[in-house]
């Protein structure tokens, strides 16, 4: 089980101050709060990709991770996200791939479709085709890292020609990649399909919609063969603001909570602490909290908080990173390994990966023989043939849909 | 058969409130003259009023206007009661409908009810809220019933809040009916009693996230 934090970087007034970071600020300050995450032992840290203000996180993750990645040892970098909806994939391809290297393969990435339509049309994509980018942007990405000389054609961008992507991804195994949605059901889907992981950042969402997000690509997981859905990789978000005092917590994050952009004005600090994660107190009630996850989402594999948000100034943020190390880590590793299966894979890295690759174990794309998702393909070919048989008389079909059908 | 009413009644003993027992009224007769039993609920949207808000701001239901969502789109027909206010529904009536699921009504015959401080207003829900409840997917009625203060003095003649109340009664009955037995009218299920074995149950949306339903990645690649 991984632990981490994961920012937006967002520039927020301190509604207690008054004060607004610079964005220069802002950037150095996401800067330092990974390397604390890395000082105390968090296991990842993953940054927002933004086009926008109130937004400084990097329109590029790879450019703030790889400098991250320069003064760090151990911990993992990762995306929130990565949009892969308004990104060339072969830039995509190519960025992670020059960063895993970078990064010893310290790295991975999360792909979303992002909350900010208007970033469409500065990319020159259509945003009514959010969706159908996703899934085809994803397809290509997934191909340029597997394959060298690439024919590939789609509707989205101009076709390639015996294209090879640079440089190859380290040791020959791409990023894993983790699917975040909080909506779509077809990113669950999406993820099951290629056997990747698969996010949900629930910090704004009640956890029967959470559970049903995760067990649809649990099942689906399992129908592609890629494993039982108990073994399928699972993230989730959380947010937390803490005190060794619990009602010292309450006071001081009120005034954040009541005027944040995101939290302000609406549902009460009590009621949106009991309707989504948003966890405010002590570290043994964070603990608890985050424990509960496991009773509706089974046995997961990364869990990420956000720390450094509704304008909370960066001393508070580090002392949050502390307390996560120091007071609620420890315990939350321990409880979570003692029931955690054995079956479950933990979340794979680079290392673990290599090894797959190796025992020729890789997922397949859309399940291979051995999976219901396969046998089901089979089925519909059959009865597919003899309809055609039927209709048409002697006619061969030389049946519909192989694995994957990416050609 | 299962109707659920949903009131922006502002207090227990409002004109709206008022109304709104009195179209019920006429709903149960009709029920029980063509042979059925009308089990009536209400979802009441002054109860509602703070989590309403609270999803306009944070874009997710909570777990009591899942609960009355979930309600409404269980029913074989809904009654919709609303003060006028200003020449329009009462923000709240309109905001409900405007944070409901959307195809949520389909199928579902609708009867809309209003009270106001005039007469002047009573195309407020020929013309406010029947597109709303259209573009929801529910069958609009039409016949809707529309109660002026002057009318609470007046008596139950032709065209009266009460004709009207048993008016929209009977369509909605009359609709339930054809739609749950899928045979005709009240009339023609009485005339051959045993017709109606096979009750149609409400529409529901399909559930997106049920694995079983989900659309095959394939065909979300060659969409593409």
């Amino acid at each position: 089980m991984e632990f981490g934090i994961f920012t937006i970087g967002d520039v927020t007034p301190d509604p207690v101050t008054g004060t607004v970071p610079t964005e220069h600020e802002r950037i150095k300050a996401t800067v330092e709060i990974a390397k604390k995450a890395e000082e105390v032992g968090l296991d990842v840290f993953a940054t927002g990709e933004h086009h926008n203000p109130p937004f400084a996180a990097p329109a590029n993750p790879p450019v703030l991770l790889a400098n991250i990645a320069a003064q760090t040892q151990r911990i993992e970098l990762s995306t929130a996200t990565t949009l892969i909806t308004t990104n060339d994939p072969v830039r995509l391809a190519e960025d992670y791939s020059y960063l895993q290297h970078l990064a010893d393969g310290r790295m991975d990435l999360m792909l979303g479709r992002g909350n900010t339509g208007p970033v469409y049309p500065w990319f020159g994509k259509d945003i009514r085709q959010g969706l159908p980018l996703a899934i085809e942007h994803y397809n290509l990405l997934h191909r340029l890292w597997r394959e060298e000389d690439l024919d590939w054609e789609g509707k989205f961008r101009t076709p390639l020609q015996g294209f090879t992507a640079t440089p190859r991804p380290l040791d020959g195994v791409p990023p894993f990649v983790w699917h975040g949605s909080i909506r779509s059901p077809e990113i669950a889907e999406q993820a099951a399909y290629y056997g990747d992981g698969f996010f949900h950042n629930n910090i704004f969402w009640p956890t029967y919609h959470t559970q049903r997000m995760v067990n649809l690509y649990r099942q689906r997981y399992e129908y592609y063969g890629h494993g039982t859905a108990d073994q399928a990789f699972v993230g989730l978000g959380g947010q937390v603001f803490m005190r060794k005092d619990s009602q010292a917590a309450w006071n001081e994050f009120r005034p954040y909570f009541d005027n944040a952009p995101v939290y302000g004005h609406g549902p009460s600090m009590e009621d949106f602490t009991k309707q989504t994660p948003l966890t405010v107190g002590s570290p043994q009630q964070v603990i608890e909290r985050t424990l509960s996850f496991r009773e509706w989402a089974g046995d997961y594999q990364r869990q990420l908080f956000l720390v450094d948000h509704a304008g909370l100034p960066l001393k508070t943020v580090l002392e949050q990173i502390d307390l996560l190390a120091e007071d609620v880590l420890p315990t939350l590793r321990k409880e979570f390994a003692a029931q955690h299966s054995p079956e479950v894979p933990e979340a794979p890295t680079h290392e673990w990966l290599v090894a797959r690759h190796e025992a020729d174990k890789d997922p397949i794309p859309g399940g291979g023989r051995d999976s219901q998702a396969f046998k089901d393909r089979e089925e519909r070919a059959r009865r597919e043939a003899e309809e055609s048989k039927k209709s048409e008389g002697a006619t061969k079909s030389d049946g519909a849909g192989g694995a994957g059908s990416q050609g | 058969m299962k109707i659920v009413a949903v009131s922006a009644s502002m207090s227990e003993s409002s004109s709206s409130t008022a109304l709104g027992e009195r179209v019920l009224r006429a709903v149960r007769k009709r029920a029980e003259e063509s042979g059925t039993e009308a089990q009536v609920s209400t979802v009441s949207l002054r109860d509602l009023a703070h989590d309403l808000v609270d999803m306009t701001l944070t874009g997710m239901p909570t777990p009591r206007l899942e609960e009355a969502f979930a309600e409404i789109e269980s029913a074989d027909a809904v009654v919709a009661i609303t003060p006028v206010y200003n020449a329009a529904p009462v923000g709240i009536f309109t905001l409900f409908w405007q944070l409901f699921p959307e195809g949520g009504l389909q199928g579902k015959p609708v009867l809309l009810a209003a009270t106001g401080g005039t007469a002047r207003h009573s195309l407020v829900l020929d013309s406010q809220v029947r597109p709303v409840i259209a573009y929801l997917k529910g069958i609009v009625l039409p016949t809707t019933v529309y109660a002026a203060t002057e009318d609470w003095g007046a008596g139950g003649g032709a065209g009266s809040p009460n004709a009207r109340a048993e008016a929209g009664a009977a369509e909605l009955m009359g609709l339930v009916c054809s739609i749950r037995t899928g045979v005709g009218g009240p009339d023609r299920a009485a005339a051959a009693p045993g017709t109606d074995a096979e009750v149609a149950e409400p529409h529901r949306r399909p559930d997106e996230f049920d694995p079983a339903q989900v659309t095959p990645f394939e065909q979300l690649l060659n969409m593409g």
